[in-house]
């Protein structure tokens, strides 16, 4: 079990910072396979996507990859839509949050197979 | 101008989704900053910082309201770190176009197991 953890946690900071979302694997992982509830699964999915972001940041910068100008921008306007987002995160019942996150993975799939060009 | 009002758009939306589904929002701004001539791996690496700090921030919110178990998720840290070291260090050398396909083909099946569960 601790094995299947080692192996999911390495393939979604890899995903993570090649910026491929591997947050959405480590998620899908814990709903499906560890059978957590979605919040806790999601609450876990950010503590371990931080502490790699901040590495991946980090190497990234010195690598001189990170435009903090665009980030500063995306930034300003995105604290908004957290705020909003979390209300809805839970307010909302879990069981619709759970089908709608499976449908917005559908639309991030068909988006990397069919639409992706770059 | 019309770019830069994609961008807080895509943002903001980017910043809703990391608040709901506790993950996601590089998938919005990504293609968002190539279209303001930001190139991929910059806009990668640009985008993987700016979800940083939304997750962060949607994280405190999990965090004051109970949802978070330390124990159960500590365990994805170590070989998570360390994928995450290879992934910046093959950033440049890597063909991302691929791995999109494959990418893809598993979130497609995912969404499918999650929607029937």
């Amino acid at each position: 079990m601790i094995f299947i953890k080692l192996i999911f946690g390495f393939i979604a900071g890899l995903t993570a910072s090649l910026g491929l979302g591997g947050g959405y694997f480590l998620l899908i992982y814990l709903i499906l396979f560890g059978h957590m509830q979605q919040l806790q699964a999601q609450a876990c999915n950010l503590f371990f996507f931080i502490l790699i972001a901040i590495i991946s940041v980090i190497l990234s910068a010195k690598n001189g990859l990170i435009n903090f100008k665009v980030l500063g921008f995306c930034v300003l306007f995105g604290v908004f839509g957290v705020g909003l987002g979390l209300l809805i995160g839970f307010f909302v019942p879990v069981y619709f949050i759970q089908k709608i996150f499976a449908i917005f993975l559908m639309i991030v799939g068909f988006r990397e197979l069919f639409f992706n060009k770059s | 101008m019309k770019n830069k009002f994609k961008l807080s758009l895509g943002s903001f939306l980017a910043g809703v989704c990391n608040g709901v589904f506790g993950v996601g929002g590089g998938i919005l701004i990504v293609p968002l900053l190539e279209k303001c001539n930001v190139k991929t791996k910059v806009a990668h690496a640009t985008s993987v910082s700016v979800i940083a700090v939304f997750s962060v921030l949607s994280f405190v919110g999990y965090f004051l309201n109970g949802y978070f178990d330390f124990y159960a998720s500590v365990w994805f840290l170590p070989s998570g770190v360390l994928g995450s070291i290879l992934g910046v260090l093959i950033l440049k050398k890597i063909r991302i176009k691929l791995l999109k396909k494959i990418f893809g083909i598993l979130i497609l099946i995912s969404s499918l197991r999650l929607l029937l569960k």
